[in-house]
């Protein structure tokens, strides 16, 4: 019997989610059982980083990693899993983009920690404990990993052969993506593998948006009963469909939620960037005081531009340090 | 470039003292002079002479540089010289660039160290653009030569009469069912007190039987695209229910069982709800008020179906959409007056016999409600009119100008009057008196003479006016108060309602006033802010008939002249292309573009530039959150080499 692909799987600043996408390929995980071995899997079975390092290099045909890296340890895995791999896939945004957890950027470390451990209302700490690298439990030096001041994007740290798009990416193009890599039938190398075009391609709503989109108020989607069929930019509501990658199945709008971006950009495009653009140029105003007006209806731009994908921005972040 | 280093060449210019004197040109030579792709630095007095463009031709022909960098002057001065110079050395017109250290560097700054550092900027930023620049082949097209005319009143049908007498077709777009406009209402034109419908009608017959001509009536215009030489317009046509066959018989008149205002009368005296807009009208055919007519509120009338002689009733109308190519198109759509109800010390809507001077106008007209007779609404000629000036004029509730037109028009009224009754008294309170010219001035020295009380008042805002018994006095706190029965208030003169509109349509800019704004207020007046869109008659300004006049046929000649059959006009070639692959038809490059040079396409689900309509400007490219729109010429890589030049030269 011919050995079977080696595959992994790992996760690095992420919330799981990524995992939870494996785990919804129903009975078909079953048929990714069958098809490939799989070597590495810490969020579901027990394995231990030796048993990856005792590996020959390229070993694994493919690793699956989702999640951003804050932490010297993830790096560590991460480029591990690079050496021992002939594929790596950042899967999902934390990994391909930066993620929720890129949001981050937009604060320094200190004042991340600052917050979370000192400041925060919920938090009682009159000792002023924050954590440390290294410090001493009971007589016992203990370390912790680096926490880094930047939160990265995997390709930031090492080379990326091919990334999947989504928070998280959904079971059918993972299926899509096991598939390809089984089948040997990968496009280009460093392809988002998912549609080129953006979500208003495949969206029901976009027969309903007219020729001419004006928008006088931003409404958010709490503030409005959105209407379940027409488009949401017609509504006045940011979708960040335009500028978002198409793939998913429009799960949200389907919900008669806004989409928030997920997929990502398309290709070559700064998605907030693109999204900030086109909108400015639909907003309806006489005077310089409308576009104030206007523009005073969305709160964060960042992170409702930015929300998936602020390592991977134009708009960088606030600090960023060397590795 | 098959591993060939590529060579760009650098012309600096002197310009004369211009950039020689600010500007360390030596600095810069020896700044370029050693740069790995830089094949050479040339510096010429004077670049754009004919002996610098020849210099700079046998200096390109020898060296062969893949492309060519003019620090020169700003490129709207000269950038098709160079790009001229550039393509008959054999070089595709679009790898020459231009930095301007002239206006950006030597002009704004009498440091010559800052402005030497800013013009080796500029210059880099252009080095390091022109590298990515495709070549570009120049598109050409026919111009369209004919003309359409939006307004068919006396400015519209004269522009179309000259342009169509030219062999040019024409198409005039008329809001009203027939031709005619404002001047068809006036009885008679002053000064001269020439008869206005006797002026017109033959200029409609001229227009009714030229063969040039399209007239379509009971339209608007909806859309217009595209630029000089190559207009596209969408005119919306309503449905009048009658076909075009009819030639206002007016048999029908009589068997109409409905009697509706008459609007072409400014409500005054009736009409039926089948009429035609004035007898001898052009077109002809009549038109049904369908919320009045039987036929449609309850089905149970079909009178003028059963006697129309030429079977032209049509209740079955529903307008059309109608798009009309043409070369230049010709804004005729006149000017209206201010309300008088928005002055309520005038007593206007109110007081009985106080009436606009456009109603005026009817009264005395002898195709108006009452023949002619000057009548007040009890039936008795009136023994007493006054006139006020500028109601709604010059004050902050109305117009903040001088019409300039209406004192003339305002002491018409003493010349009417007393044609039908010398014994009238006429009185015209004013403030100041605008006349034009000997004509003008002795009009108004003849209405002095014949018995028109002229009533000076410096507080025409503080008049009023109310009813006294059976008379009706005007009060104010500068003169006697003057008792009459009849007022006629004299009013200032507006943009024509819908003109916000059109002019968004045509990109065309208005004054402050919310007219057509000149394209220069002395050299072009007729020309609007958009080549190719041109101003007859009063939509640009309020003027009398005679300048109107001389507009619209100026304007038309100039459209003319210009659009020479067999003429090739430029296209743009920097236009805009969506890639299909990545378009994703969010349609949001439709809404952003300035011209409307983007349709959908159905089927495809994609955006789609018409190259013909684009100017490039970019903003769809910069709009298109999919990256699927790309500006030839600027593309981000483009842009962004640039921006990258400049802050690291």
């Amino acid at each position: 019997m011919a050995q079977k692909p080696k595959v992994a799987f790992y996760w690095c600043a992420s919330c799981g989610g990524c995992e939870e996408t494996v785990i919804d390929l129903d009975e078909k995980v079953l048929d990714v059982v069958a098809a490939v071995d799989i070597v590495f899997w810490p969020c579901a079975m027990d394995f231990k980083y030796s048993d990856i390092e005792t590996m020959a290099d390229g070993s694994i045909a493919v690793s699956f990693i989702n999640g951003a890296i804050r932490t010297s340890e993830q790096e560590h895995v991460a480029r591990l899993l690079r050496n021992k791999s002939a594929l790596v896939v950042a899967f999902g945004d934390c990994a391909w983009m930066g993620g929720i957890p890129a949001l981050a950027n937009l604060k320094s470390k200190k004042g991340i920690f600052n917050r979370s451990y000192l400041e925060s209302p919920t938090i009682v700490n009159p000792e002023k404990i924050v954590p440390l690298e290294k410090s001493v439990y009971k007589g016992t030096e203990v370390t912790l990993p680096k926490f880094y001041d930047t939160v990265y994007k995997l390709d930031d740290i090492m080379e990326v052969d091919y990334y999947l798009p989504g928070c998280p990416p959904t079971a059918k193009i993972v299926a899509n993506a096991l598939a390809a890599v089984v089948a040997g039938q990968l496009p280009e190398r460093k392809s988002v593998l998912a549609s080129d075009k953006s979500l208003c391609s495949s969206c029901s709503r976009n027969e309903t948006k007219p020729d001419s989109v004006i928008i006088k108020e931003f409404k958010r989607i709490h503030q409005v009963i959105a209407d379940p069929e027409t488009c949401f930019l017609a509504q006045g509501i940011v979708c960040m469909g335009p500028s978002t990658r198409d793939g998913c199945d429009y799960p949200c709008i389907k919900g008669n939620m806004p989409c928030t971006g997920c997929f990502g950009p398309v290709a070559g495009a700064d998605q907030g960037a693109r999204m900030t653009a086109a909108l400015g140029g639909v907003i309806e105003s006489e005077e310089e005081a409308d576009i104030e007006r206007v523009v005073s209806g969305i709160p964060d731009p960042a992170g409702t531009f930015y929300r998936y994908g602020l390592s991977a921005s134009l708009l960088g972040s606030k600090r960023k340090d060397k590795i | 470039m098959n591993g060939k280093k590529t060579k760009i060449a650098l012309f600096l210019c002197k310009c004369g003292a211009n950039i020689a004197d600010f500007i360390d040109l030596k600095e810069i030579e020896s700044r370029f002079s050693g740069n790995d792709t830089t094949s050479f630095v040339e510096t010429q007095d004077l670049l754009c002479s004919p002996a610098g463009k020849k210099n700079m031709l046998e200096t390109i022909e020898k060296n062969k540089p893949d492309f060519v960098v003019v620090a020169a002057c700003s490129p709207q001065m000269h950038e098709k010289t160079f790009q001229e110079v550039v393509a008959d050395a054999g070089i595709n017109m679009a790898r020459m660039q231009m930095a301007n250290i002239r206006e950006q560097s030597a002009w704004v700054t009498t440091d010559k160290k800052k402005a030497t550092l800013k013009a080796i900027a500029l210059i880099n930023a252009a080095m390091e653009r022109s590298v990515l620049h495709d070549d570009l082949q120049p598109k050409t097209m026919e111009c369209l030569t004919d003309l359409i005319i939006i307004g068919g009143g006396m400015a519209g049908i004269e522009a179309a009469l000259l342009a169509a007498n030219a062999g040019r077709k024409v198409t005039i777009v008329e809001k009203e069912i027939s031709l005619g406009g404002s001047v068809i209402k006036i009885e008679e034109v002053a000064p001269n007190m020439e008869c206005a419908p006797c002026l017109l009608s033959p200029r409609l017959a001229a227009v009714r039987d030229n063969k040039n001509i399209r007239v379509i009536s009971n339209a608007s215009v909806t859309d217009v695209l595209g630029f000089f030489g190559n207009f596209k317009v969408k005119i919306k046509r309503m449905a009048r229910y009658v076909k075009e066959s009819c030639i206002g018989c007016e048999a029908c008149f009589e068997v109409c069982p409905v009697t509706v205002d008459n609007d072409f009368n400014l409500g005054l005296g009736t009409k039926k709800a089948i009429s035609t807009l004035f007898a001898g009208s052009v077109p002809a055919a009549a038109a049904i008020d369908k919320t009045n007519c039987l036929h449609f509120t309850d089905g149970s009338c079909n009178a003028c179906a059963a006697v129309c002689p030429f079977q032209s009733i049509d209740f079955e109308d529903t307008g059309e959409d109608i798009e009309v190519s043409a070369g230049a198109v010709i804004v005729a759509t006149g000017c209206t007056t201010v309300n008088p109800s928005t002055v309520p010390e005038t007593g206007y809507g109110k007081i009985e016999n106080v009436y606009s001077m456009p109603e005026f106008e009817r009264i005395a007209s002898s195709n108006g409600p009452y023949g002619g007779e000057i009548r007040l609404k009890n039936g008795e000629p009136p023994r007493s009119v006054a006139v006020i000036h500028c109601v709604g004029s010059l004050s902050d509730g109305g117009v903040p100008y001088c019409s300039g037109i209406c004192c003339m028009t305002a002491i018409k009224t003493g010349e009417l009057l007393r044609k039908k009754n010398p014994d009238v008294e006429v009185y015209s309170i004013h403030d100041r008196l605008v006349f034009n010219g000997p004509e003008q001035q002795a009009f108004f020295e003849k209405q002095k003479e014949e018995g028109t009380h002229f009533v000076k008042t410096e507080r025409l805002r503080d008049l009023r006016v109310v009813q006294n018994g059976t008379t009706i006095e005007i009060s104010g706190p500068d003169f006697q108060p003057i008792a009459v029965d009849m007022v006629v208030l004299s009013t200032g003169l507006t943009p024509q309602k819908g003109t916000l509109a059109l002019a968004r349509m045509l990109n065309a800019d208005l004054t402050d006033a919310g007219f057509f704004k000149a394209d220069h207020p002395i050299l072009r007046a007729i020309g609007s802010s958009i080549d190719g869109v041109y101003t007859a008659g009063c939509c640009a300004s309020p003027c009398d008939v005679t300048t109107a006049i001389t507009r619209a046929q100026a304007a038309a000649g100039d459209a003319i002249s210009k659009l020479v059959p067999g003429r090739k006009i430029a296209l743009e070639v920097m236009t805009t292309i969506i890639d299909e692959i990545k378009c994703a038809g969010c349609k949001l490059c439709i809404a952003v573009c300035p011209y409307k040079a983007i349709d959908f396409d159905g089927q495809k689900k994609v955006c789609v530039v018409n190259e013909a309509i684009c100017r490039g400007c970019g903003t769809c490219a910069a709009t298109c959150p999919g990256g699927a729109a790309r500006a030839i010429h600027f593309s981000d890589q483009q842009i962004m080499a640039e921006i990258g030049g400049l802050l690291h030269g």
